[in-house]
């Protein structure tokens, strides 16, 4: 029976991620926005150095204070059950006070932070029965904050695992919302010996033409629309058509099948060795995609298809702007690449 | 009550007086000499008030007739004024002789004509008092009485005493030697029905008998007349009935023609009190605030899995295979173990004997199709039938219609076959096959943002078989023994993205059962449930979180363990019940059942008592009324899965569930029925994931039913529960509310007969919205690229709003010389209410909105019988 009312769960968690109408368009950047991060070793050997770089845009019409990416400096190693929220606990009994561990002196800023992954990281792992390879669990939380960030204490009657002892304020002292901030976290596992490369974007198709990127050897943060150059940019008309479906263009990245890697920790019900699911996500400051996201490679039967099965649809607004489409690969394995494509509507 | 003791005196003066009186006479008188012989007349007895056979000999188990010689000395006037014991014989005989004889009035002796005291031997025989047999004979559905009823009954030397009903459904035979007796009971269109009355010297033994139906008919006609009644052939007993005291029940028209079920007779239990109304499209059954998995499923006694198919579309046999259901909220027999929570017992139908019988039934969701009757002249009877899904034939092109990329084949199938023969008068086996199946694929080719490991191929299979034999026999007047065994398969199989589930399991249950009918007033039933599985599991699934803790993140990212083997599950258990009637009206079921599980290594002892009185009706003159009350302690072991190595807790124990049951029934009139029952269950020992046998909770609330049982033309009902379940995982943590709480279910539906064959029905049904867990904005999970909500705390801290739907359904049948033709249409949802069964949460959780229930749905069917 308990299998059977995991079905059920199952069937109503897969209905509650069909998104209803009238919410706003989750691909749409309209404000302080954290889009994906990336360790340079998504499975890291203890005691190995990873850096982490984040991808963040700040789309606020008004911006009365500008946006900032911070690094908590304190990674939190091995938190109880693997879980995100048992970290807090773990800062709170670490210093005696969630709020003063996690007070300005405890952040670094900028788009990419550098730890060193405990040596003991596998080993103080609690065994997890069933899990095929003994691992370590480290999460690195950053915060894309448009002011200071301040400890918020938490009411000791309050039991909620999940509670967030931070905040983000403006400089009158106000709490701000969710369009001015965003508390994030990336995993890196620990293993002694396996290994995730991240997904490599071997380069964008526009309608099935290649499209030159000016992305370098590692994930970038653009700051400013860049289409001058004509290089690695999407340059369209405002679409006035009455249908917009006349004005999209495909639009997706090529990964090349080599990223796909094996999963040597799952099998399929078959006992068959599985490989990395790979998907894109997508998003845009200007215009409209189709779909939040594409799935690339399905983990037992490889590639779904050519661009006409994996691309989005990039729809221009229907007047002059600027802005980015953003496209992230993620694998299922913490691994994730993405370009920044900019985008001139003139 | 029994009548008092009857009076009885047999005197033989005549014919044992005469040779001794002359004497006696001689003795006293003297002879005169010479002289003619005198007149002489002996005394004659002139009053007698009579003896009553002693209670104290009664009491010491004397029934026999006894004989108590006296001397008596009788005066010129005729009084008694000496009596002497000649011959003592004890235990009372001889002081109520003796006193009886004080009371006696003669007409003196006379000599010549001259009245003259006298000295004679007198005997009093003293006969047991007679018995009394009677009884009130009703319908086993609704309880009105049957008239003209045939009784007969039959003494050990086979000598019949014959009565018949009259227009109250009362007999009553009296003047029987005590003795045991066999009743029958015969009545046209009822199947008759047998038992054996003990019952001593002076005692009148009385029983109420409830006639169940001897066939089915055809549920309607046409034309528009009034139909006759049709025959109860399916019965949904709302509690356990104790002992057959009293039962509720819905009969097959109830269960046609209740809307929003189809005709599905399992799908009517969710309209019973004490059943909450599940979450759409879930399949589940909430009883009386337990968790779904805390209520188990038997068919003929032996477990399935599963009651209905996926969603609860459908249950798992089809209404026409059905020949009874039982169904216990709480309370229920040491026969039952292994559950918290309720039971439903589904009993197969007996297949017909006069002829052949088919029916099939057709509609957007499903088609079936069924045929019973005897198998040739081999003295074999069977029942068969199908049914398979026909959603699938259409569902597809209807999301193509609309646009959705979603690819979706639901199909699901049932069987049932029966073969079943008579073995002498007493004895009968019975074979019977059944199964289930559903399968569904789902293609999704656009990733969800926050969800990518469901996108393409998911699948699931899921279903059961089993194949199963019960055989009953009288092995005497007073003892049955009924064993039922089967072997089948369960099996669920779960492919979504890089998770999966693939589980088989062997189950053989079985049960033996032996009832003894100790003496008219006590019946003891022994049995042995015995269960075993073998399986074969292997999963790959996400970490399960701890219970009452929010998930540590979406499944893609955490590394999923994974699980492979094989392994046992031992499950059996003894129980014994005691069944007592001390006293009219009353009905005491002490009983106690012992459970091992080879899982747990655990020994579970359940100790169970119910208790009914009836306060009035006793002379089944006047609507019945009847207390009742149950305590009881319930055991479950832990499932397989939370026991096991990879994703259970070592060292469980058995969840643990005392019940409390307290209430009043009463019968107003012959249609009209009402029952109320408070109910307390505490629980402890639950198992909670990842943290052992550490949960509590407690469930207490009351539930009523008013119903008008059918009548030509009209049936329906109140049902209203008012509850509160709560649940503490764990000691440290705050007592909360249960997700599955409802605090108000209120359903009153009716169905009126209109004429030429129309019947309109509707339900009404007034809920408690769900519980739920509000979200809000809180972290963002940059490995998948989503947004994880802050869940308020303690979870299923909310409710939704007050759920109530209108459902109407319309029946028109035509009768034609082959059989009828029957149309319906039924309506759910009809005003269409957009009642809420879920909040859903924009991409970072600041908005919210209402996610709907089901919208108004029409089922359009056929149905054709013979």
């Amino acid at each position: 029976m308990r299998w059977r009312i995991l079905l059920v769960a199952l069937g109503s968690w897969i209905c509650s991620s069909c998104a209803p109408s009238g919410f706003a368009d989750p691909t749409q950047i309209e404000s302080v926005r954290i889009l994906a991060s990336s360790a340079d070793t998504p499975y890291a050997k203890p005691g190995s150095q990873v850096t982490a770089h984040v991808l963040a845009y700040d789309n606020r019409s008004s911006k009365p204070e500008p946006m900032t990416i911070s690094w908590l400096k304190i990674p939190c190693v091995n938190p109880q059950d693997d879980a995100y929220y048992s970290c807090f606990q773990q800062f709170a009994e670490d210093a005696k006070d969630a709020g003063a561990a996690l007070a300005g002196g405890a952040f670094t800023t900028g788009p990419s932070a550098s730890f060193t992954v405990p040596s003991n990281a596998v080993t103080t792992h609690p065994p997890q029965p069933g899990a095929q390879v003994p691992y370590g669990l480290v999460f690195l939380f950053n915060v894309a904050c448009a002011g200071q960030i301040r400890p918020t204490p938490i009411d000791p009657s309050n039991q909620n695992p999940q509670a967030v002892p931070i905040g983000c304020f403006d400089a009158q002292g106000n709490q701000l919302g969710p369009d001015d901030w965003v508390l994030g976290y990336t995993r890196v596992y620990a293993y002694d010996t396996l290994t995730n490369a991240n997904p490599v974007i071997d380069h964008v198709d526009v309608n099935g033409q290649r499209l030159s990127l000016t992305q370098g050897d590692a994930p970038q943060i653009y700051e400013a629309p860049a289409c001058d150059s004509g290089v690695g940019c999407l340059s369209m008309s405002p679409c006035t058509s009455s249908d917009k479906t006349n004005c999209q263009v495909k639009i997706g990245p090529v990964v090349p099948s080599s990223s796909w890697e094996l999963n040597p920790e799952q099998t399929d019900v078959n006992g068959n060795p599985l490989h990395e699911e790979i998907w894109a996500d997508y998003y845009s400051s200007v215009g409209q995609v189709q779909y939040s996201a594409r799935l690339l490679y399905d983990p037992s039967t490889g590639s779904i298809g050519g661009p006409d099965k994996t691309d989005n649809n990039f729809e221009p607004p229907d007047s002059p702007s600027e802005g980015y489409i953003w496209i992230v690969v993620h694998d299922n394995r913490s691994g994730a690449a993405w370009v920044t494509i900019p985008v001139s509507i003139r | 009550m029994r009548p008092p003791r009857l009076l009885l005196l047999s005197w033989t003066a005549v014919a044992l007086a005469g040779p001794i009186l002359p004497a006696t006479a001689r003795a006293q008188e003297p002879q005169p000499a010479q002289s003619p012989q005198p007149t002489i007349t002996m005394p004659v007895v002139k009053r007698n008030e009579g003896a009553v056979y002693p209670k104290a000999a009664l009491d010491a188990g004397i029934h026999e007739t006894v004989e108590v010689p006296l001397l008596l000395t009788v005066d010129a006037t005729g009084v008694v004024t000496r009596a002497e014991v000649e011959k003592p014989v004890g235990h009372g005989f001889d002081e109520a002789a003796v006193a009886a004889a004080q009371r006696l009035v003669f007409d003196p002796a006379t000599r010549d004509g001259k009245p003259i005291p006298a000295r004679i031997r007198f005997v009093y025989r003293f006969m047991p008092p007679p018995a009394v047999l009677s009884g009130r004979v009703v319908t086993q559905v609704g309880e009105r009485p049957v008239a003209g009823a045939t009784v007969t009954v039959r003494d050990a030397a086979g000598v019949e005493h014959p009565a018949t009903t009259d227009a109250s459904g009362n007999w009553r035979i009296e003047g029987l030697p005590a003795g045991t007796y066999h009743v029958r009971i015969e009545a046209p269109g009822k199947a008759p029905q047998e038992a054996d009355e003990t019952v001593q010297p002076g005692e009148e033994a009385s029983s109420v008998d409830r006639l169940s139906p001897a066939a089915v008919s055809p549920p309607t006609g046409a034309g528009g007349a009034a139909q006759p009644e049709p025959v109860e052939q399916v019965e949904v007993h709302a509690e356990k009935p104790p002992r057959e005291v009293a039962k509720r029940t819905l009969e097959e028209r109830e269960i046609d023609r209740i809307p929003g079920t189809n005709g599905d007779a399992l799908r009517s239990l969710q309209n019973l009190p004490g059943v909450a109304r599940p979450p759409p499209l879930s399949g589940l059954l909430i009883v009386r605030g337990s968790a779904p998995a805390d209520t188990q499923y038997f068919v003929d006694g032996t477990p399935v899995p599963i009651v209905y198919h996926f969603g609860g579309l459908s249950s798992i046999v089809p209404t026409p295979m059905l020949n009874r259901i039982d169904f216990y909220p709480g309370n229920f027999s040491t026969q039952y173990g292994r559950a918290m929570g309720g039971i439903v017992d589904v009993g197969l139908v007996d297949p017909k004997s006069d002829r052949l019988h088919y029916a099939a039934q057709a509609d957007l969701i499903e088609a079936s199709a069924m045929a019973q009757g005897p198998l040739f002249d081999t003295g074999w009877r069977f029942a068969l039938s199908a049914r398979r899904s026909t959603i699938d034939t259409w569902i597809g092109s209807a999301l193509q219609a609309t646009g959705s990329g979603v690819s979706i084949t639901p199909v699901y199938y049932d069987y049932q076959a029966v073969l079943e023969r008579d073995i002498g008068k007493h004895s009968s086996i019975r074979f019977a096959f059944f199964g289930s199946d559903d399968k569904i694929d789902v293609f999704t080719p656009v990733a969800s943002a926050s969800t990518p490991d469901l996108a393409g191929v998911i699948s699931s299979h899921t279903g059961f078989w089993r194949a199963q034999a019960l055989y009953k026999t009288a092995l005497s007047p007073s003892n049955e023994l009924r064993i039922v065994a089967a072997v089948g398969e369960d099996y669920i199989k779960l492919n979504a993205g890089n998770i999966f589930i693939d589980l088989t399991q062997f189950d053989v249950p079985a049960r033996v059962e032996l009832s003894n009918k100790l003496s008219r007033d006590l019946t003891l039933d022994l049995g042995i449930d015995y269960f075993q599985t073998s399986y074969s599991i292997s999963a790959q699934l996400p970490q399960p979180p701890k219970a009452g803790q929010p998930p540590p993140g979406p499944f893609d990212t955490t590394p999923p363990v994974n699980t492979t083997g094989t392994g046992s599950v031992f499950e059996p258990a003894v129980y014994a019940e005691l069944e007592a009637t001390p006293w009219r009206g009353s009905r005491i079921v002490p009983g106690i059942r012992v459970d091992y599980t080879k899982d747990t290594g655990a020994w579970d002892m359940s100790p169970r008592i119910v208790v009914r009185q009836d306060v009035t009706g006793l002379s089944g003159d006047e609507p019945r009324t009847t207390l009742k009350a149950g305590v009881g302690l319930f055991t479950q072991p832990p499932m397989v899965s939370e026991t096991n190595a990879v994703f259970g807790t070592p060292g469980l124990v058995s969840n643990r569930a005392y019940h409390y049951d307290l209430g009043v029934e009463r019968a107003f009139t012959d249609h009209i029925t009402a029952s109320f029952d408070a109910f307390y269950k505490q629980l402890d020992n639950l198992v909670e994931q990842g943290l052992g046998n550490t949960g509590s909770g407690d469930v207490y609330g009351a539930e009523t039913l008013i119903r008008y049982s059918p009548d030509e033309r009209f049936f329906g009902w109140i049902a209203y529960t008012l509850s509160r379940s709560e649940r503490r995982p764990s000691p440290s943590l705050p007592l909360r509310l249960f997700q599955y709480d409802e605090t108000h279910i209120l359903t009153v539906l009716g169905s009126y007969r209109i004429g030429s064959g129309w019947e309109l029905g509707m339900r009404y049904r007034l809920t408690s919205g769900y519980m739920y867990t509000p979200q809000t904005y809180g972290f963002y999970d940059e490995n998948i690229g989503t947004y994880l909500p802050l869940s308020s705390y303690p979870p299923n801290g909310s409710r939704l709003p007050l759920f109530h739907a209108l459902d109407v359904r319309v029946d028109k049948t035509w009768a034609f010389p082959w059989g009828t033709l029957g149309a319906y249409l039924d309506v759910l949802n009809i005003y269409n209410q957009g009642n809420v069964d879920g909040i859903s949460y924009d991409y970072n959780f600041t908005h919210s909105t209402p996610a709907n229930d089901l919208p108004i749905i029409p089922s359009i069917g056929l149905r054709v019988e013979h």
